[in-house]
C-alpha cells in the first residue's frame, strides 16, 4: 500500500515538473471545457439570469441612490412611464416605427440582394460595382441626412431613405460573398447536366444561397432597427426615435428607457421571426 | 465501323504561368474509347489525368487538338457527357429524388417528347432501385453516408443516358469497406447499362478491378505512357484481387507509374537542390 501511494505521489511530482500534462489532477469543471455542452435547463436558467442580474443591478443602484433620478430612473419608473405611453401614442409611434423600418429594409433588400447575386456571380459586375459599394459603405448613414432632406424632402419618404441608405450597401456586399462560396462543382455538375448559364443561376445559385440570403436580411433587418433614431431626427412628429428625442429634450430619462427598450424588444421579436422562418424553409440546411 | 463514342486527337493542354511561360499540362494526347468500353485512367499526381477528364466534360477548354463525342467536337460541356465528381456535387437543397429529376427543368429537354420524359422517368426509377437508394429517396444529400451520396451521383449523371460517363476518382474519399461494395456495384451497373466509361484515379487495383483497358499517364507534360488490356470479362468478384495474373498485372502498371513519375520528380527536385543540372548517379 505504502509503496504504491509513494509510486503515486512520485508520479504526480514528476508530473508537476513537467508542467502538469497528464497529470490525474481533478479536471477543470467542464463548463470551461471549450464547445462542452449544457443542459437545457442550464441554458435556460443562464438566459433568465443574463435579463434578470442586469435589472437587479438597476434596482439596487437606483434604491440605493447612487446615482441621481435624472440620469437612472428606477425600474418603477420606468414601468409607470411605460404605462403612461402605452395610454397615449405608443401603439401609433411604434407602427409608424414599424412601417418605416420595414419599408427601407425591404427596399434595400430588393434592390440589395439582385445586385449583390450580379456581383457574385460575375466578374464584370464585381469590377464595376464593388469598389463604389465598397466606398459608399463605409460613410455613416447620419452624413446623408442633409442631403435626403435635399433630394427627397422632409416627408415620409426621407426616414425610409436613411434606413435604405444604413442596410443596401450591406446587403449588396454580404450577399455578394454567399454567392461567392457556392461551389465551383455545384455549378460544373449542372454544366454538364445540360444546365445554360441562366438556369444555373437560377436553379443553383439563387436556390444555394437562399438560405445564407435570409440570415443576411435577419441581420440587416437589425442594423436597419439601429438606424431609426437617426432616420427621425429628420422633422419627424411620431415613431419610436422621435419620442426618444423628444424625451430627451424634456429630460425625460425614463421615456428614453422605454423607447430602447420596446426598439430592443421589436428587434428580438423579429429575430426570431426569421429565425423560425429559416429552419421551416431549409430543413436541409446544416452550416 | 461505328464511331467511337469518345475520341481523343492531339489533345494538350498548358497554362500560362505567371512568367508567360506556357507550362504544358497534357501533350499530344490520342485516345479513343469504344462502345460500351469501361476504361481506368491511371497516373502519378500531377499527370493531368483529371485534368484530361475535364477536357472532355468541357469544363476546361482544349489548348490543342479536339475531342470528339459520338463522332461531334465537343463544345463545352452537355448532358452527353455525366460526369461524376470526387466530392459530391449533390444540391443539398433538393432530395435524392429531386437531385436525379434535375435535369428534367433545363431547356435542353425542354423539347423532349412525352415519351422521352416517360423514359426519362421509368429511368430514374430504375437506377433508383439498381443503386440501392429507393429507401432513401426522400432524404437530403447531408443526410446520406460519403458511399451513398456517390451511389446518387453516378445514378443522376447516367439519368439522361450520356454517350459516356466520366468519373474523377469518385470513391477517393470513401474507406476501404464501402469502396470494395462500390466497386462491386459498379460492376453490376455496367453489365445492366452498357455504357462507355473514363474512370480517373489513383489506385491501381481499382483501375484494374473495373476496367477493361488501364492507360497509364506520364507526367512532365501529362502523355500517354502504356495501355494495358485487361484480359477478365465484367462477371468479376473480390477473389480476383488476389489472383496471380491479377497481382502481377497491378505489379506491371505500378513499375510503369513509379518509372515515370517518382523518378522524374526526384530528378527534378534533386536538381533543384543541388542547383546543378547533374542527375543523381542510381
Amino acid at each position: 500500500m505504502g509503496s504504491v501511494a509513494a509510486q503515486v505521489h512520485k508520479a504526480q511530482a514528476e508530473d508537476g515538473r513537467r508542467g502538469g500534462r497528464g497529470s490525474p489532477r481533478p479536471r477543470r469543471p467542464r463548463l470551461w471545457r471549450i464547445r462542452a455542452p449544457i443542459s437545457r435547463r442550464l441554458s435556460v436558467i443562464l438566459a433568465v439570469a443574463g435579463f434578470v442580474l442586469p435589472l437587479a443591478l438597476w434596482e439596487a443602484a437606483s434604491a440605493a441612490h447612487i446615482v441621481a433620478q435624472l440620469f437612472l430612473p428606477s425600474p418603477a419608473d420606468v414601468w409607470a412611464s411605460l404605462r403612461h405611453w402605452s395610454h397615449g401614442a405608443l401603439g401609433h409611434d411604434t407602427i409608424v416605427s414599424i412601417y418605416r423600418v420595414v419599408a427601407g429594409f425591404a427596399l434595400g433588400a430588393l434592390i440589395g440582394v439582385p445586385i449583390g447575386l450580379m456581383i457574385g456571380a460575375y466578374r464584370w459586375c464585381a469590377a464595376l460595382l464593388q469598389p463604389i459599394n465598397d466606398f459608399v459603405r463605409y460613410m455613416p448613414a447620419s452624413a446623408f441626412i442633409p442631403l435626403v432632406i435635399l433630394w427627397v424632402g422632409i416627408g415620409e419618404g426621407s426616414k425610409i431613405a436613411i434606413i435604405f441608405i444604413g442596410v443596401v450597401f450591406q446587403i449588396v456586399v454580404m450577399v455578394a460573398d454567399a454567392v461567392r462560396k457556392v461551389p465551383d462543382s455545384y455549378l460544373e455538375a449542372a454544366y454538364t447536366m445540360g444546365a445554360r448559364p441562366g438556369e444555373v443561376m437560377k436553379y443553383v445559385i439563387w436556390r444555394g444561397t437562399w438560405p445564407q440570403i435570409v440570415d443576411i436580411l435577419r441581420i440587416n433587418m437589425g442594423w436597419a432597427w439601429t438606424y431609426l433614431v437617426v432616420a427621425e431626427m429628420v422633422a419627424a412628429d411620431s415613431g419610436l426615435g422621435f419620442a426618444i428625442l423628444q424625451a430627451q429634450r424634456f429630460l425625460d430619462t425614463a421615456k428614453i428607457f422605454v423607447g430602447i427598450i420596446v426598439i430592443g424588444l421589436i428587434g428580438l421579436a423579429f429575430d426570431l421571426f426569421f429565425r423560425a422562418m429559416h429552419k421551416r424553409l431549409f430543413p436541409w440546411y446544416r452550416p | 465501323m461505328s464511331t467511337p463514342p469518345v475520341r481523343l486527337e492531339g489533345v494538350g493542354k498548358g497554362f500560362v504561368g505567371r512568367d508567360g511561360t506556357f507550362l504544358p499540362v497534357l501533350k499530344g494526347i490520342d485516345m479513343v474509347a469504344s462502345s460500351h468500353e469501361f476504361v481506368a485512367i491511371v497516373g502519378a499526381s500531377g499527370c493531368g489525368k483529371s485534368t484530361l477528364l475535364r477536357l472532355i466534360a468541357g469544363l476546361d477548354d482544349v489548348s490543342e487538338g479536339t475531342i470528339r463525342v459520338d463522332g461531334r467536337p465537343i463544345a463545352g460541356p452537355g448532358p452527353d457527357r455525366g460526369m461524376v465528381f470526387q466530392q459530391s456535387t449533390l444540391f443539398p437543397w433538393l432530395t435524392v429524388w429531386q437531385n436525379l429529376r434535375f435535369p428534367r427543368a433545363l431547356a435542353v429537354n425542354a423539347d423532349a417528347t412525352s415519351r422521352e420524359m416517360w423514359q426519362y422517368l421509368a429511368r430514374s426509377h430504375a437506377l433508383l432501385d439498381m443503386m440501392g437508394l429507393a429507401r432513401v429517396r426522400d432524404s437530403y444529400p447531408n443526410q446520406l453516408s460519403g458511399g451513398m451520396q456517390q451511389r446518387v451521383s453516378i445514378a443522376r449523371a447516367l439519368v439522361a443516358n450520356p454517350a459516356v460517363l466520366l468519373m474523377d476518382e469518385p470513391f477517393g474519399a470513401l474507406d476501404a469497406q464501402t469502396r470494395e461494395v462500390m466497386h462491386d456495384l459498379i460492376l453490376h451497373l455496367f453489365a445492366a447499362e452498357k455504357t462507355t466509361a473514363l474512370f480517373v484515379t489513383h489506385d491501381v487495383e481499382e483501375a484494374i478491378y473495373l476496367a477493361d483497358r488501364v492507360i497509364v499517364l506520364a507526367p512532365n507534360p501529362g502523355r500517354v505512357d502504356s495501355v494495358h488490356a485487361i484480359p477478365w470479362g465484367r462477371d468479376r468478384t473480390q477473389d480476383l484481387k488476389l489472383d496471380q495474373a491479377f497481382v502481377a498485372l497491378k505489379g506491371e502498371i505500378l513499375a510503369r507509374i513509379r518509372a515515370t513519375a517518382a523518378v522524374h520528380a526526384d530528378r527534378e527536385l534533386m536538381e533543384r537542390m543541388t542547383g546543378h543540372g547533374r542527375a543523381p548517379s542510381e
